[in-house]
């Protein structure tokens, strides 16, 4: 059975692959090696997990897999195509065709309102106005905040902003969405309706998504989950989704650390 | 994107408003001094340019007041072929009007043309002074008798048949007349042998002579036959030529209104940039986010770009509204009005976006090169 699942992940193409990479920023003379050699595949409609304690790199990874960056060394294939050789207009072009983002603190244009906001990707491209406003609409409702369409961030709570930057995430119809602690700033309560919302377009309508997380809960809905620690991938785990009763010690870890 | 980069000039109101005024006091500046040059310009060119005729000043001058010639000379211009007549000039500013003294101090000074009595309609005035209003032009003959301008009856309540005194002269009203020309405004028109008179003129010489061809398209050709047979006596000018002349005088003044034009786009440049570069900066993390979600270097330059555009438009209409104005006011306590042209208008208001563009260039070079990754870390430090 085993066997068998592993060879059929084999035969699909990743989207994403990351080999070998090593991220070292300079501080001044020294050096901090925030990756260390770090090598994973992403499939299509996986949802992955990264774990680990603060400052072990998981921001970092995530933005060389998002193309927001690039490695100090080793590759990062998205598409089959490197993106350690393409230039800013590439970059972008690739991040604005096949990814979406949400961050921790939601990053929302405070003049624009809801909808305009989840429009965003859209203005450079030559979408017209009518079209974006109506997909925006539309994954608006997804989210389930379409009453709070004309609202501007400061009249959003923190829940309703980050389920519209997850429709701004949505808006250009990504193959990967990555998230960097979309629940670190929300309530408990409230962070579990914005995972419930990201479960079901990964389990419903298959968007494949990458995402950062201290909060172990998301662990049950995840294909695998890597552990990082200090640059380097300590442990990967196959995840709920896949029948496992998840059970790590660095889960547990993280879980404690968060309730202190 | 126009709607996004307008709403992020309202995010800080007085940063912008403060940039605003440096473009619309760059404006105003430069419309106000351009338009009271074009204003004089204007002036000058009425006075001259109905003008059908040649004027002969002698060798040398380059104003009527400094130009000498003998009276004798008049048969020399009047053998050229296609010549009708000439009238000779003889014009000067008076000490006294009616016992007081005559200066700059009370506004534009009276200034008296002596010309042939008989010729009125063909002399350098002519064209200056072509209604009558009351009483009667100067006849051949006429003697102890003047015309006025209108400005000058009204200022002095002079009517038809009042007397008025130059120096130690007395003269007889006997007619008014409307003139087309502000530099004609303060004039006393009389018979040139009283001019001479009045003025204390040299026997037998005059300031100058108008040529009036029998063809007025002839003016060109007499102008030139002029300069060529008697190059040592005389300086013939036609109309555009005088232009020209009170051109040099003016093209100094434009060249001074272009230091402002320098000026005043530095004052305006910097306050753009200034403004674009903080705003750029206070909004790292959300341009960071622009790029995250697939925007280009050029899609944020669009955008910083576009919004130095729309501080120039907006200080633009501003400082030509405010321009204006000031124009206005200037015209009232002067009576000089600058002369606002609709393409004035339109070259000061390309002028200010072209800035204001120019300015943000920097600004938005710097945001479209921030590093996405960068430009979110930094908003993260909240
Ligand atoms: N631009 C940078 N310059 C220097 N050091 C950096 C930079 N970005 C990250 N680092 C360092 O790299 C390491 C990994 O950082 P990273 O942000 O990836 O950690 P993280 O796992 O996301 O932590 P957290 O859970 O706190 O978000 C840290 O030691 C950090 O200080
Ligand atoms: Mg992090």
């Amino acid at each position: 059975m085993v066997k068998k699942g592993k060879v059929k992940k084999e035969e699909r193409k990743p989207i994403i692959e990351v080999r070998k990479i090593k991220k070292t920023y300079l501080l001044g003379e020294t050096k901090v090696h925030a990756l260390r050699g770090v090598s994973l595949n992403v499939y299509p409609g996986e949802l992955i997990i990264i774990l680990g304690p603060s400052g072990s790199g998981k921001s970092t990874l995530l933005h060389q897999m998002g193309a927001l960056d690039i490695p100090t060394e080793g590759k990062v294939l998205v598409d089959g195509l490197d993106i350690t050789q393409m230039d800013s207009w590439n970059l972008s072009m690739l991040r604005r065709k096949k990814m979406g983002f949400i961050f921790q603190s939601f990053n929302l244009i405070p003049t624009l309102d809801a909808v305009e906001n989840v429009h965003i990707p859209l203005l450079p491209t030559n979408v017209s106005e009518v079209a974006a406003h109506r997909r925006a609409m539309h994954l608006l409702k997804e989210v389930g905040i379409e009453d709070r369409a004309h609202h501007k961030p400061n009249q959003l709570s923190g829940g309703e902003r980050q389920r519209v930057s997850i429709a701004r995430a949505l808006i250009n119809d990504p193959e990967i969405i990555f998230a960097d602690e979309p629940t670190g700033n929300l309530d408990s309560k409230t962070g579990e309706k914005v995972l419930e919302i990201i479960r079901k377009l990964n389990e419903e309508e298959g968007k494949t998504f990458v995402i950062v997380t201290h909060d172990a809960s998301l662990v049950e809905f995840a294909d695998r989950v890597f552990i990082i620690r200090d640059g380097l991938i300590e442990e990967e785990n196959l995840g709920g989704k896949n029948g496992h009763a998840y059970k790590s010690e660095s889960v547990e870890l993280n879980k404690r650390k968060r309730k202190k | 994107m126009f709607k996004m980069s307008f709403l992020n000039l309202l995010r800080r109101k007085s940063r912008t408003v403060l940039a605003l005024l440096g473009i619309m006091i760059g404006v105003a500046a430069l419309l106000v001094l351009v338009g009271l040059v074009e204003g004089i310009n204007a002036l000058a060119l009425d006075a001259v340019g109905g003008m059908q005729g040649v004027y002969v000043m002698q060798d040398g001058a380059t104003d009527d007041s400094l130009s000498i010639v003998n009276l004798s000379d008049k048969s020399k211009l009047e053998a050229i072929q296609g010549v009708k007549v000439v009238t000779p000039t003889i014009l000067g500013v008076p000490q006294t009007v009616d016992g007081k003294r005559n200066s700059m101090s009370g506004g534009i000074p009276v200034s008296v043309i002596g010309t042939d009595p008989g010729q009125v309609s063909n002399s350098l005035l002519a064209t200056a002074m072509q209604n009558l209003k009351e009483g009667r032009m100067l006849r051949s003959g006429d003697e102890g008798v003047v015309l006025i301008s209108t400005k000058l009856s009204d200022d002095r309540k002079k009517h038809v048949n009042s007397t008025i005194k130059i120096n130690d002269y007395s003269f007889k009203v006997i007619g008014i007349v409307e003139v087309t020309s502000d530099f004609y405004s303060n004039v006393i028109v009389l018979p040139i042998e009283d001019a001479r008179k009045v003025l204390d003129f040299e026997e037998g010489k005059v300031n100058s002579f108008f040529v009036v061809p029998a063809d007025p398209a002839n003016v060109d050709k007499i102008d030139k036959i002029i300069d060529f047979k008697y190059p040592d006596d005389f300086d013939a000018y036609s109309a555009q030529e005088t232009a020209a002349l009170t051109g040099d005088i003016l093209d100094s003044l434009r060249a001074m209104t272009l230091v402002i034009a320098l000026i005043s786009s530095i004052v305006a440049g910097i306050g753009v940039m200034n403004t674009m570069l903080m705003s750029v900066m206070e909004r790292y993390s959300e341009i960071g986010v622009l790029k995250a979600v697939g925007w280009t270097n050029n899609n944020v330059m669009q955008m910083i770009l576009l919004e130095s555009m729309f501080l120039g438009v907006l200080g633009g209409i501003a400082g030509i509204v405010f321009g204006i104005l000031v124009g206005e006011l200037i015209g009232i306590a002067s009576g000089l009005y600058p002369l606002m042209t609709p393409m004035l208008i339109s070259e000061v208001f390309i002028f200010a976006i072209s800035v204001s563009v120019f300015a943000g260039a920097y600004p938005a070079f710097r945001a479209s090169r921030l590093e996405p990754i960068d430009a979110l870390r930094e908003g993260q430090g909240d």
